[in-house]
């Protein structure tokens, strides 16, 4: 019997006269990988924004290991957002001026505490061991897409949620970063993924397509929830 | 927290340029506001020096006992017996703090040249030091027997109607009752005053030609009001001279107060518009900042950010900015003092304790107050909005 983390009730999201997200019903077992897929304007990041507390539905109830998250307060939403969810984003969003090193100890930071071995140990584990002192713009887009999921993984948060992690990415870096997330996917880490990629979609155990807001398709891959594998992160380094 | 000054170093070299400018600005405003910190805390004293040479002011006078005296309804006034203070009671005034020098007179009617005349006995030494108004043509007295001429005395006293008057070197007889005796004119004084009518001579000379040792009959007294109030050293005088009076002379006091308080208040306004325009140029500083910067603090507060943490990060950047601002603005303005000492008052100026303290002080809380309004902007920004690009 798996056990849910992700329960989103009727969730709607209206911005003015736009309704992004119209009743979306959603469940995500612990262990999952649920891909989102839909065209631009279905709702796709609207779903990931809400899920990942950095917006509020207009109406809805969505709960996640067993939090309210609607209900939470702004200071309970942004403890919410450094201890329970790790992001990742299509464009990276790493501050300039801090090294890869320094740009995951930001989330630390945040967090808690800042610790450099750990920091350094996660980077190694997505195989930026000898990248560690680079700036962000001394990285190539893969390297700073890995320096990103080494960001979301560093606080070992319950949910993962992606957007587009491979949109910016050329085929070679796409590879690499796929594998780092099938590997997670693998130690059993529930991740959402919004994705215009099928090859994406398809490696999920769920797709659920989203049009104009709503639930159109829910697609089951056949290779249900991983259970939790005691791997440490630094197998995570790619071939 | 070591971390957090990472991001700090991290953060002020990635902004240096835009930082330096509102570093800058507070660099002018501090340099300001140390060199006139610096300046009122010792332009009391240079003004007050300067006013000294308008005269002193306090006088002390021996209280005189009288009494009114009248025959049935018929008042004929007060009769009072001619007072003196002695000479040794004065050594304590020199300690009151505030008395910068005293100047004690004896005065004496005698007949110079067969006519009556006013001689005046002074402290020669202290009356050249506080009396700075004086003019003296020729020689002070050093010798006994010498004397100064009032410009206006040394007209009058000329041998007939169409005679020279008396210039340095002429000799003078002067008689005080059964006493005699030749005394040599070494220089004429004009005052502008009652000395100008006057023969003024060494307080010893007159003191023995009236046969008053160690008597004065009044002491001028010059006092510095920059440290603490005139009526406080009159009160202090006054304590130690019980047998004397007192007086401020009211108008140099006013004067003085005046003068000190415009000077104080010419500062503190000064002082006020360049820090309003200094705080002003890092708010706007700080505000272009954190326009430019949406994105990365967009991303911290996605990562879980607590406001108090975004705050902190902005506010001690500010911070830092008032502090290299404040201190580079101190030493400016301690040389910008030590200019303005220099050319305006002929002085050198001692550093005020409190310049660089108060001068960071003051830096601080500017761009502190700066900082507040777009630290505010910062925590309002939507980190959904602004990671999508908005």
């Amino acid at each position: 019997m798996t056990e849910t983390i992700v329960r989103a009730v009727r969730l709607s999201r209206i911005y003015s006269e736009v309704r992004a997200l119209e009743g979306v019903d959603l469940e995500v077992a612990r262990g999952e990988w649920v891909s989102v897929m839909g065209p631009s304007g279905s709702g796709k990041t609207t779903l990931l924004n809400i899920l990942g507390g950095l917006d509020r539905p207009t109406s809805g109830r969505l709960s996640v290991d067993g939090t309210d998250v609607t209900a939470l307060p702004s200071k309970e939403l942004a403890r919410y957002r450094r201890e329970t969810v790790g992001l990742v984003f299509q464009q990276f969003h790493l501050v300039p001026y801090l090294t890869a090193l320094e740009n995951v100890m930001l989330a630390q930071y945040f967090h808690s505490m800042a610790d450099e071995s750990e920091a350094r140990t996660a980077l190694e584990a997505v195989g930026l061991g000898e990248r560690l002192h680079h700036l962000p713009a001394h990285l190539s887009g893969g390297e700073q897409q890995r320096v990103c999921i080494a960001r979301a993984l560093i606080n070992e948060p319950r949910l993962i949620l992606a957007d587009e992690p491979t949109g910016n990415l050329d085929a070679a870096n796409e590879e690499i970063v796929l594998d780092i997330l099938r590997q997670l996917h693998v130690k059993g880490h529930t991740l959402v993924i919004v994705t215009h990629d099928a090859r994406v979609g398809r490696l999920a155990d769920r797709l659920i397509t989203l049009e104009h807001g709503r639930v159109v398709r829910t697609e089951a891959n056949g290779h249900g929830p991983r259970q939790p594998a005691e791997v440490s992160l630094p197998t995570l380094i790619p071939e | 927290m070591r971390f957090a000054w990472r991001i700090l170093a991290g953060s002020l070299r990635h902004q240096h340029a835009r930082l330096s400018i509102a570093a800058l600005a507070m660099v002018l405003g501090s340099a300001l506001v140390s060199g006139l910190l610096n300046l009122s805390g010792d332009i009391g004293g240079q003004v007050g020096r300067e006013l000294r040479a308008f005269g002193a002011n306090l006088v002390i006078r021996p209280r005189e006992p009288s009494l009114r005296v009248g025959s049935g309804e018929l008042d004929f006034g007060t009769v009072a017996e001619t007072a003196m203070i002695r000479e040794s009671d004065l050594e304590s005034v020199k300690r009151v703090s505030g008395v910068v020098g005293f100047v004690p007179y004896l005065y004496a009617v005698v007949e110079a040249e067969g006519r009556p005349a006013v001689l005046a006995g002074v402290d020669v030494r202290a009356a050249r030091a506080i009396n700075v108004w004086w003019q003296v043509r020729g020689q002070w007295p050093e010798a006994e027997d010498e004397i100064l001429v009032g410009v206006r005395a040394a007209a009058a006293l000329r041998s007939g109607p169409n005679g020279p008057s008396l210039e340095p070197g002429d000799t003078v007889k002067v008689e005080y009752r059964s006493e005699a005796r030749r005394m040599r004119v070494v220089g004429l004084l004009e005052t502008g005053g009652a000395e100008d009518d006057q023969l003024v001579g060494d307080l010893p000379t007159v003191q023995s030609l009236t046969d008053q040792p160690g008597q004065v009959a009044l002491v001028i007294v010059s006092a510095l009001t920059s440290s603490r109030p005139l009526e406080a050293v009159e009160q202090d005088l006054q304590t130690l001279l019980a047998d004397a009076e007192v007086r401020t002379l009211a108008q140099f006091a006013r004067a003085e107060a005046t003068v000190l308080n415009k000077v104080r208040r010419l500062i503190g306004l000064v002082a006020a518009l360049v820090l309003t325009a200094g705080g002003l140029t890092v708010a706007g500083t700080l505000n272009t900042i954190v326009i430019e910067r949406r994105a990365e603090i967009g991303l911290m507060k996605a990562l879980g950010a607590a406001d108090r943490r975004v705050a902190g990060l902005f506010l001690t950047e500010a911070l830092s900015v008032g502090v290299v601002g404040g201190m580079v603005g101190y030493l400016a303005g301690l040389g910008l003092a030590a200019a303005i000492a220099r050319s305006v008052f002929e002085a050198t100026i001692t550093p005020t304790a409190w310049g660089l303290p108060g001068t960071m002080l003051v830096g601080l809380a500017v761009t502190l107050v700066a900082g507040l309004l777009p630290v505010r902007r910062a925590l309002s920004i939507d980190p959904a909005r602004t990671l999508r690009g908005e």
